[in-house]
């Protein structure tokens, strides 16, 4: 009963805390995630350190002391309060068509019967419904209808207190809510049970599915037992002739036997003989299948050590349970499916017998030898779903430990037969008999993988944080016409708390336990089959999750940091503790994140030490050094993932050489179009240069000569690099420009005349101004050689050692008798 | 295909040219005014709407030479004179010729103060480092060890980079170097400072053939200089930016690295430093007088003061 709460009370969080029972431990971080600086530390502490660090590295002993309260820096922002999942409670709906968590059926309920801003008391009181979902799960053992807990919410909820004529309003907006919500179904908390509760759920579900089945079949005895009666009543009533007291006068007249035989007899004829045997039968199988068949929901084979931890009884109420050692349990498994099985297809075939009868459709050539050759392997599959699973539970080492070979030869019977392995052990506990370092380079067992090798096992494995998917991933098992095995993580037996979940999911993250369905259902080839698709972002090593924390300059950052299985691992305390934490100070480049230890090359990794992040209770953030073993089973479980994801086609080795192949032929034939294209064009534009530049080069000409109708040549004529003495027209007529010609002028032969670059002149009037015979401007005020005869070769000489732009080029000397020309012509050398 | 249209005027270099020049043969500064010509010949500008503005120095012979206007001004004082012009006439294009002595010695306070006002006009500074009209002194510019007429040992201060000084004020928006030896490079820097909105400074490393004869052969060589290149840079033929052996990609918006390259040592960087078309320029808020007649500002204040008339 809501006690009286005022409209802006209820806004406040605290509110409806009092009433609900909290059992999650709430870790509520206020501060940033941050690192904190250290006070620097000398060279020596550093080196002694870091002595110590290498040490641990080694052997994993590291130096004395707790680590106090750390976690994954991934994980610190999910622990605020209650903030772990919004995935549990879930609701699934009483045929199994719905399931979904509760919070969202709510709120899909509520945004289709309510628009924008309608219903704002309803909306704001929304909470109440979870709350009391709540406080009804924590009352009730192992699960509670939704009718049930639906009437206490509402209850609550039309006590809230409205005023005035707001009250009418909220009341119908109540109503129409609960016309959204589903009328029936069964609501789900996160326990160590959910998994079995599921299977209960599935079983229910299942069984409103055979009760149809049986509502047919008792029509089809109903039908029956009609025919049969009237049957009896006909043949009583068949081979009458008229009546013959009373006729005794007309003895002499009417031949009465005659007669009998000539009138046609009343009724029609009877059954065979046979075939009424044949329908009584039947109807004993049915009435005896049906008493039979609603009984019971499943057959469970169950080990002991499992018997012993959950109360069986009350959570699967309607199934038939047989405990057994997990040896005696497959031979036990196998003699329940045959001896059901059997009497399975008896009840059948009388029903599809029951079914051609009533349709009159029974023939006796045919059917007759079909019904005496029935075995259960004739069931279809729409047949088969009624049929209550046999399912053998197990704990997963129990089935790794136990006689490996008649887990395969009970798969391999290829009948459809169930198993349920459930793995609680969420760290490996090494075992304390075996050597530390011989437990850790050990690989792990892989039940889900043994079962896909024996091709048409179905194989579904899927860790409890996950609970639609699993649920969807269990009714495919139960259903499907093959052997199926469901592999699941659960939570330790126990008072489970909600942080738990978080664990389950570190282990999918961490690859601990990925997600893997081998459905048979899905296509005739084996990669159709294959799904990973449940594991976060598959398709790398380890999933990527950003994580923003403020540096030690104080600045905001956001790292890309991998979510590894040292991570998942660090989760649990104990484990956490055997890491050795390096203080801010005392850091170097030798530490490496492990995403990137296991990337790099062993050569490169002398010296280097991985390392993971881990936040205190403060989200301080630090730096935890791993101990080898830690990289010994970091990579056997990334190497464990990689076989998955090939196995799921990601990464996949053969697809990514395909590729490559295909890549490298395309680029070459691409490469050698290319190149023919190209050789073509650079002919195309070197032909059309050619022909332009002469043809432009004579018009001007022409034009300024005055000779426009001269005939422009279009022959190849090779332009000449710009001599200046022989012709100054030609230079006065080009286009005035500062680019240089091509470089090739500096490797051709020293040429014989005087030249001068003209387009590196500095216009400094040197040359101009001492020999103004030689050199001149031309229109750009850059310095041309006017007459290269005239002036002496010793002229050239000093005016091309002066020149500040080194441009003037003297040539070889045209007159064999100057002066000092040796001495010249050396000088000259480095100029020309 | 041969399209010769003629316009209406053509302005050829020699109609920019006035007076021969008499600097010595083989100066720096020729080379300058061939560029500057040759620039104003591309750009056709009017030479009545073209302002030299100079202090005193060889640098500041240079408006006797254009067939422009000009004004040739007292030492150091190039800088206040330019502003004035364009404050007055911002129709005008007004570019300041000055000298390593003019501008970085005596001039060093009008330096400052131009930078930061950023009005319209390109500065072209001619730094030969040393005092060469007044027969050899040393220069704020000088390079220690210079040995001149001041410092007959060789002068004992290091020098003032005015690149760096330059790149240091407030409000700076365009700073670029180039060498005299160069004149592909010279000229598309004074192009580029030409076309930039707001006070462009070029300093010019030239020799000084007589003074200076000790340093031809280092400034000559074209392994000394480093080309700074960038698609916003300074806009070179791909075949001249193949010419130089030293070349480094600089993005002219990034200042920080710009004076970094400033401090370049053993070589001289020559290419646009920084650019900001953005910064503010002091004409475009003052500089509204364009057109009207001095009666009708003398109507104008008077009209404001009545307002305050008893």
């Amino acid at each position: 009963m809501a006690k009286e709460i005022s409209f802006s009370e209820f806004l406040k969080e605290g509110a409806f805390q009092k009433e609900a029972v909290v059992v999650e431990e709430t870790i509520v971080a206020e501060k940033p995630i941050r690192i904190v600086p250290d006070a620097p530390a000398t060279d020596k502490e550093l080196k002694q350190f870091w002595k110590s660090v290498r040490h641990f590295f080694r052997t994993g002993e590291r130096p004395e002391g707790v680590n106090g309260m750390l976690i994954p820096a991934l994980l610190a922002p999910f622990l605020k309060a209650g903030n772990y999942t919004n995935d549990y409670p879930i609701f699934i709906s009483k045929d199994g068509s719905q399931c979904k968590s509760l919070v969202n059926l709510i709120e899909e309920a509520f945004d289709a019967s309510f628009v924008d801003d309608e219903a704002k008391i309803l909306r704001a009181n929304l909470p109440r419904i979870l709350r009391d979902f709540k406080a009804e799960i924590s009352r009730e053992k192992h699960y509670v209808s939704f009718e049930k807990a639906w009437a206490t919410a509402e209850a609550d909820l039309q006590g809230v207190d409205v005023h005035g004529d707001k009250k009418k309003l909220y009341l119908e907006q109540i109503e129409k809510l609960k016309k959204a919500l589903p009328a029936n179904g069964f609501v789900l908390p996160f326990t160590d049970e959910a998994a079995f509760i599921m299977l209960q759920i599935q079983f229910e579900n299942a069984r409103v599915k055979r009760e149809v089945l049986l509502a047919d079949v008792k029509l089809k005895i109903t039908s029956i037992e009609e025919l049969l009666k009237a049957n009896s009543k006909r043949k009583a009533e068949v081979g009458k002739g008229p009546d013959e007291e009373g006729l005794e006068f007309a003895e002499n007249i009417i031949n009465f036997k005659k007669v009998s035989e000539m009138l046609p007899t009343e009724g029609t004829q009877g059954l065979a003989e046979a075939r009424v045997i044949r329908l009584k039968n039947v109807v004993e199988a049915l009435k005896n299948g049906l008493e039979k068949w609603a009984s019971f929901d499943a057959n469970i084979i169950i080990t002991e050590a499992l018997y012993e931890e959950f109360s069986w009884a009350e959570i699967l109420p309607k199934a038939n349970f047989q405990r057994a050692g997990v040896n005696q349990g497959y031979q036990f498994t196998e003699d329940t499916f045959d001896a059901f099985i059997g009497e399975y297809a008896t009840f059948i075939a009388s029903y599809r017998i029951a079914a051609l009868e009533l349709k009159d459709a029974f023939k006796d050539d045919v059917h007759i030898d079909f019904f005496g050759h029935f075995s259960w392997h004739r069931l279809t599959a729409d047949e088969m779903q009624h049929f209550p699973p046999v399912l053998f539970v197990g704990e997963t080492h129990g089935f790794l430990k136990n006689n490996l070979d008649r887990f395969s030869a009970l798969l391999s019977l290829n009948k459809p037969i169930r198993l349920m392995a459930v793995e609680k052990r969420l760290v490996n506990a090494p075992n304390p008999d075996i050597n530390w370092e011989d437990a850790s380079h050990g690989y792990r067992q892989e039940l889900a993988a043994i079962a896909i090798a024996h091709r048409s096992t179905h194989t579904f494995q899927c860790a409890l944080n996950q609970p639609l998917e699993v649920f969807e991933g269990m009714k495919k098992c139960l259903t499907v016409d093959a052997p199926s095995i469901m592999h699941f993580l659960i939570p330790d037996h126990g008072e489970v708390k909600l942080t738990e979940i978080l664990k389950l999911s570190a282990a999918v993250e961490g690859r601990f336990f990925p997600s893997i369905t081998y459905d048979l259902s899905a296509g005739n080839t084996w990669g159709s089959r294959f799904d990973i698709g449940y594991n976060p972002q598959p398709e790398l090593n380890w999933p990527k999750y950003d994580c923003t924390f403020i540096d030690v300059d104080g600045e905001q950052k956001t790292q890309h940091l991998e979510f590894t299985y040292a991570d998942y691992k660090a989760v649990t305390k104990e484990k956490a503790d055997e890491l050795m934490l390096i203080p801010e100070s005392l850091k170097s480049n030798d530490l490496i994140h492990i995403g990137a230890y296991l990337q790099t090359p062993v050569d490169q990794l002398t010296g280097k030490v991985p390392f993971i992040w881990l936040v205190d209770e403060d989200n301080v953030l630090k730096r935890a050094a791993l101990p080898y073993m830690w990289v010994v089973s970091c990579q056997e479980r990334l190497d464990n993932w990689n076989y998955i994801q090939e196995l799921g086609g990601v990464n996949s080795y053969h697809v990514k050489e395909a590729l490559q192949r295909e890549k490298a032929k395309w680029e070459a034939e691409k490469a050698a179009e290319q190149k023919a294209a190209k050789a073509e064009s650079d002919a195309a534009i070197a032909l059309a240069k050619s022909t332009a530049a002469n043809e432009a080069m004579q018009r001007l000409t022409n034009v300024l000569l005055g000779l426009e109708d001269a005939p422009v040549p279009s022959a190849k004529v090779a332009a000449k690099p710009a001599a200046p003495a022989e012709k100054p027209l030609a230079e006065k007529a080009a286009k005035p420009t500062s680019a240089p010609p091509a470089k090739e002028k500096v490797e051709e032969e020293p040429s014989a005349d005087a030249w001068l670059e003209s387009f590196k002149c500095t216009t400094c009037n040197d040359c101009t101004e001492k020999f103004p015979h030689i050199f001149e401007y031309n229109e750009d005020k850059q310095a041309i050689i006017k007459d290269g005869q005239k002036g002496k070769f010793s002229e050239l000489v000093l005016a091309a050692e002066n020149c500040p732009a080194k441009c003037i080029h003297p040539g070889a000397p045209k007159n064999k008798n100057e002066k000092d020309l040796d001495e010249f012509v050396k000088r000259a050398a480095k100029f020309n | 295909m041969c399209d010769l249209s003629v316009p209406d005027t053509f302005y050829s270099i020699e109609d920019y040219g006035s007076s021969t020049a008499r600097w010595c043969p083989g100066c720096g500064d020729h080379a300058i005014l061939t560029a500057v010509q040759k620039l104003c010949r591309e750009e056709q500008l009017p030479p009545e709407k073209t302002v030299f503005v100079s202090g005193i120095g060889c640098s500041s012979r240079f408006p006797h030479y254009m067939k422009t206007y000009g004004f040739h001004g007292l030492h150091g004082r190039a800088f206040p004179v330019a502003s004035g012009v364009k404050f007055r006439r911002p129709d005008l294009d007004v570019f300041v010729v000055t000298g390593d002595g003019d501008c970085c010695s005596i001039g060093a306070g009008h330096w400052v103060h131009a930078i930061r006002y950023n009005m319209k006009m390109v500065v072209l500074l001619f730094d030969n480092a040393i005092y060469g009209l007044t027969k050899k002194q040393t220069s704020p510019t000088s390079h220690i060890g210079t040995i001149s007429n001041t410092h007959p040992h060789g002068s004992v201060l290091p020098p003032i980079n005015p690149i760096q000084t330059t790149l240091g004020l407030p409000n700076v928006s365009f700073v670029a170097q180039t060498i005299d030896n160069q004149p592909a490079h010279l000229y598309a820097t004074i192009k580029k400072a030409y076309e930039h909105p707001g006070l462009s400074f070029v300093r010019i490393v030239q020799r000084c053939p007589i003074w200076m004869k000790a340093d031809n052969e280092m400034l000559s060589d074209p392994n000394n200089v480093t080309l700074l290149n960038h698609e916003n840079g300074i806009d070179l033929d791909p075949q001249v930016v193949k010419s130089f052996n030293n070349v480094i990609n600089h993005d002219p918006s990034n200042i920080h690295k710009a004076r970094e390259y400033a401090d370049t040592k053993g070589s001289i960087p020559i290419g646009l430093f920084y650019q900001n078309k953005d910064a503010y320029r002091y004409d475009l808020y003052g500089a509204h007088n364009l057109g009207m007649t001095v009666d009708e500002r003398i109507d104008g204040i008077n009209g404001q003061l009545d307002r305050y008339a008893v």
